[in-house]
């Protein structure tokens, strides 16, 4: 009798066995939430969360369980141009290109010194800005190729493409437009060090927000620029002990938010920034913010120890109670919004 | 004295010729047996668990560093960044700030970091490196808290030697050694030149199907010579002066930055032996550069450290068997780091030691009892006792054992990097008990020892870098409770008058376990700390016949966790090194052959994640001696 049990298994495990494999259904990653894990230095240990929308489920690592390796390290961030996604993998010096549908591999831009920001200005070109490089790279989004570099001392970081013009923030007390057609910097604007964010507000007013000099002392700002006079408008000065990073807009673009330890959240029409913070860090290591343009929910990414899995906080559009939390991976640094 | 000064300049001037070296052995043998420098305080760590490498152990890593060397057949994990990269030792769960690495009486853990990159020792300068596991601060002062790393200084005779190392993947290494012993004084210098351009093959994982490719930007340019001498005026007065210059300049694989290490070291030594006493007085000047570049980030970061060391020490010995020590370190440590901004950290500290070693019952207890006190600009810091003893047991059993409260001292890093250097950080602080049985036994023509240690560490107000609002920022958060089991059987044979047989197994278990909660919701409450196997397993097999030898080295590493919450962990690993020589003796010249292949079974691994470490290669060394 004893020998029942092993014979039923190896009958079961021989049925199994020679059965054609159930198709497995592709999953469609078009309505979620994408959640870049920076993974640590060198490591290559980045990964890609996927958090549904519908039934707030979680899927983990998904580039290397879709495409069987690992993504590399460090994640910085995702564009979407058309029907294909652009993850930039800083340190690993390439932008895998994704299908935005399924999120197989279809393609890799290489030969970047150390990117971080992807910039489409049409389904064909984008501009890549880079911490190292000293340069802006300029891509060919069709050919998966780099066409030509312009010059811009300093690391840069984010971008905005308003009205025929890019925003291009930089390490230097500087923010500078790109004139897409010529590829030429075409003007500056003095702003604080550090321009990291840009936002653009309802009255087309862009905000952009600087963390400061990390070698020098200076510290960040936020600036309220008319892109039509190229001037700012106003400007709020942080200390030199602040280091605010990651500004976005609510939903209902009534207010900003940024992290500088907490969470920040300043109304557009404030005329100095918050005291206090919206969501005090409590010995958290806040790193990442994303604001859900669908159900206008915000998401703090905490990195912890940067050893270690970090966690996302979901906030409601109107609250910071936390509605819930989550684990993932290895030092949460941006979110990526699918805009079904 | 002045015979003597010149050819110690003139060796300190190698150092930036290319082409000097010696093997480890040959220059170390019989003759004037003048010993140059002994690891003095071993002796009161008598219940400890000690691993030597001779210059026999050592002939087959010829061409190697200390860091292949701890590697492929010491009882703890090398955190090794690839080959070439930063190789630093870790202990029974212990950081690698937390082994002292001594030379010549000294320690010469950068007061910067706190570290040594054990892949910039070249055992081509070695004759015996010695590994003590456990904390021994009371000896060794600051950093001893899982282990010591003593390299020793043999005695030599005269002799002239010369030899190549070359490796499959582009790496070569000449050397030459020259010696003179006489009754009342000698000198020895050694040199050594490394270069290629170090293109070994690794798998990379990171790229689909796996492609075998080989490292870019990994070269690795090295010289440097060591000098040692002696005078004896008269039998009961010794003077040694040591001196070790080194370059280094190491790519960092995969980028565009560089680093380079050059270190220049001067230890200068009088001991006077009298009937019942001995006095030593030493002095010791280091200075060390290092520049890390980085044209692609725009990056040129240069520290500039100076230590001057003063140590006195006198031995008395009470009745036979019984002696007392007491000692006094007076030390300046100076930095200059680009790091710093403007602060330049400069300062003295003193530390005073106290040891007694007791011989009971006709030798067969031994008991030794030490005690150090530690300042920082005349504050005290730490007090360090320890209590070791060895009991013989019936059946040729010992039973060994210690425990100990060890320290180390914040690093100039720590308190004084801005921003984030935290001035008021306490010296880390640890409690450790170990206890052991060893037996030697003969059966038949075997010789066969074991050994087995049992060991509990508590440490609390590690320091720990964490990320604040705007930069990292060391604290005392960190508490860990290491424990483990280590074991070793060792087996020796002489299976015909020419034929000789040796077998070494050891293995080590290791639980360190962090113990507190450092920031709200940390994970790695309770779990295994990063890059400390659980499992570690080392195998020695040797077999000598008249003048051939033939040595496999293998060895299994448990997974590591590379998570402070666990969550993921790079896998183990068994790999196992193989190494042949043949020593013919052609024209009355006595040669050396060393063939050595590594990672013989070709296998993928990594010691840090990301870090790949070279699949199967193979390495050819030549050397020549002139005795005459």
């Amino acid at each position: 009798m004893k020998k029942l049990p092993f014979l039923s298994g190896l009958v079961l495990l021989v049925l199994f066995t020679s059965c054609k494999p159930e198709e497995v259904s592709v999953a469609d990653y078009r309505d979620g939430v994408f959640i870049l894990n920076e993974g640590n230095f060198q490591s290559a240990n980045g990964s890609i969360d996927f958090l549904f929308r519908n039934g707030d489920s979680l899927q983990s690592n998904v580039f290397a369980n879709i495409n069987n390796r690992p993504l590399g390290d460090v994640v910085q961030s995702m564009t979407q141009v058309g029907d294909e996604l652009y993850v930039v993998v800083n340190n690993s010096q390439k932008i895998e290109v994704l299908n935005a549908t399924d999120f197989t591999s279809v393609g890799a831009i290489t030969g970047f010194t150390s990117p971080r920001v992807l910039q489409a200005v049409s389904d064909e070109k984008a501009y890549v800005t880079d911490l190292f490089s000293g340069k802006l790279s300029i891509v060919n989004l069709k050919s998966r190729t780099i066409t030509g570099t312009i010059n811009l001392p300093g690391g840069s970081e984010g971008m905005l493409f308003y009205n025929g013009v890019v925003y291009v923030g930089n390490a230097s007390p500087y923010l500078y437009l790109l004139n897409p057609n010529s590829d030429q910097i075409i003007d500056s604007i003095a702003v604080a060090a550090g321009g990291n964010s840009l936002v653009l507000d309802p009255n087309n007013k862009i905000w952009l927000l600087s963390s400061g000099d990390y070698f020098t002392g200076a510290a960040g700002g936020l600036a309220r620029i008319n892109p039509a006079t190229k001037t700012v408008e106003q400007s709020f000065d942080f200390t030199a002990d602040d280091f605010p990073g990651d500004l976005r807009l609510t939903r209902d673009k009534t207010a900003l938010l940024y992290l500088n330890g907490g969470l920040f959240k300043m109304g557009l029409t404030d005329n100095e920034l918050p005291a206090t913070a919206y969501v005090p860090a409590n010995g958290r290591s806040f790193n990442a913010l994303g604001v859900d343009p669908v159900t206008g929910e915000v998401f703090v990414g905490d990195a912890k120890d940067y050893v270690q899995r970090g966690t996302i906080f979901r906030y409601p559009a109107s609250s910071n109670v936390a509605i819930d939390s989550f684990q993932t991976g290895l030092i949460p640094g941006d979110f990526f919004f699918t805009q079904p | 004295m002045r015979r003597l000064i010149l050819p110690i300049l003139f060796s300190c001037l190698l150092l930036s010729q290319p082409g000097w070296a010696q093997a480890p052995d040959t220059l170390a043998t019989q003759l004037p047996t003048v010993e140059l420098s002994t690891n003095r305080l071993s002796a009161y760590a008598l219940g400890q668990r000690v691993q030597v490498w001779d210059s026999a152990a050592l002939r087959p890593f010829t061409g190697a560093t200390l860091a292949d060397v701890l590697a492929a057949t010491g009882g703890g994990y090398v955190r090794r960044y690839g080959p070439t990269g930063i190789s630093s030792p870790a202990l029974r769960g212990g950081s690698s700030q937390q082994t002292a690495l001594v030379w010549q009486g000294f320690n010469l853990q950068q007061s910067t970091h706190g570290q040594v990159d054990l892949g910039l020792w070249p055992v081509a300068l070695l004759d015996q490196v010695s590994l003590t596991y456990g904390g021994s601060s009371s000896l060794f002062g600051s950093s001893a808290m899982s282990g010591v790393i003593s390299l020793d200084s043999r005695p030599f005779t005269s002799a002239v030697q010369a030899g190549v190392q070359a490796a499959s993947y582009g790496r070569y290494q000449p050397w030459l050694g020259l010696a003179h012993a006489g009754q009342r004084s000698g000198v020895r210098v050694r040199a050594f030149s490394t270069g290629g351009d170090n293109a070994y093959p690794y798998r990379n994982i990171y790229l689909p199907d796996q492609p075998v490719a080989h490292m870019l930007h990994a070269s690795q340019q090295q010289a440097g010579s060591m000098a040692e001498s002696y005078f004896l005026p008269n039998k009961n007065n010794r003077l040694t002066l040591n001196a070790w210059g080194q370059n280094s300049l190491t790519e960092i694989p995969r980028a565009t930055s560089s680093q380079t290490d050059r270190s220049g070291r001067l230890a200068l030594a009088w001991e006077r032996t009298g009937v019942h006493t001995r006095l030593n007085l030493r002095s010791g000047y280091f200075q060390d550069y290092i520049r890390y570049l980085d044209p692609q980030a725009n990056l040129d970061e240069i520290t500039r450290t100076r230590t001057w060391m003063n140590e006195g020490e006198w031995k008395w010995q009470v009745r036979p068997g019984h002696f007392v020590q007491v000692g006094l370190l007076a030390a300046h440590y100076q930095a200059v780091v680009d790091g710093y901004g403007t602060h330049t950290p400069s300062e003295w500290r003193q530390s005073a030691f106290v040891a007694w070693k007791g011989n009971w019952k006709q030798g067969r207890l031994q008991t030794a009892l030490t005690l150090r006190e530690q300042w920082v600009a005349f504050q005290h810091q730490a007090t360090s006792p320890a209590a070791n003893w060895k009991l013989a047991l019936p059946l040729g059993f010992s039973w060994i054992g210690s425990g100990s409260r060890n320290y180390r001292l914040p690093t100039f890093n720590d308190r004084f990097w801005s921003p984030g250097g935290n001035p008021d950080l306490l010296p880390e602080s640890s409690t450790s008990v170990e206890t052991g049985l060893q037996n030697a036994w003969l059966v038949g023509q075997s010789q066969v020892r074991a050994e087995v240690q049992v060991y509990s560490n508590w440490v609390k107000n590690w320091i720990i870098w964490l990320p604040g609002p705007r930069y990292w920022s060391p604290s005392n958060l960190q508490q860990v409770w290491s424990r483990g089991v280590e074991g070793m059987v060792s087996w020796k044979k002489d299976l015909s008058h020419q034929v000789h047989a040796e077998a070494r197994l050891s293995y080590q278990y290791t639980r360190a376990v962090q113990q507190v909660s450092r920031f709200a919701g940390d994970d790695a409450l309770g779990k295994q700390l990063i890059y400390t196997p659980l499992h570690a397993f080392q195998g020695q097999f040797s077999l000598n016949r008249k003048n051939l030898f033939l040595a496999a080295y293998p060895r299994f590493t448990s997974k590591r966790y590379n998570t402070t919450d666990n969550s993921s962990a790079l896998p183990g690993f068994f790999i196992a090194d193989l190494a042949a020589g043949f020593s013919p003796t052609i024209a009355h010249q006595p040669f050396d052959f060393t063939l050595r292949v590594d990672n013989l079974f070709n296998q993928t691994y990594t010691y840090m994640a990301g870090q790949p470490m070279p699949l199967r290669t193979a390495s050819l060394a030549l050397a020549w001696t002139f005795l005459p």
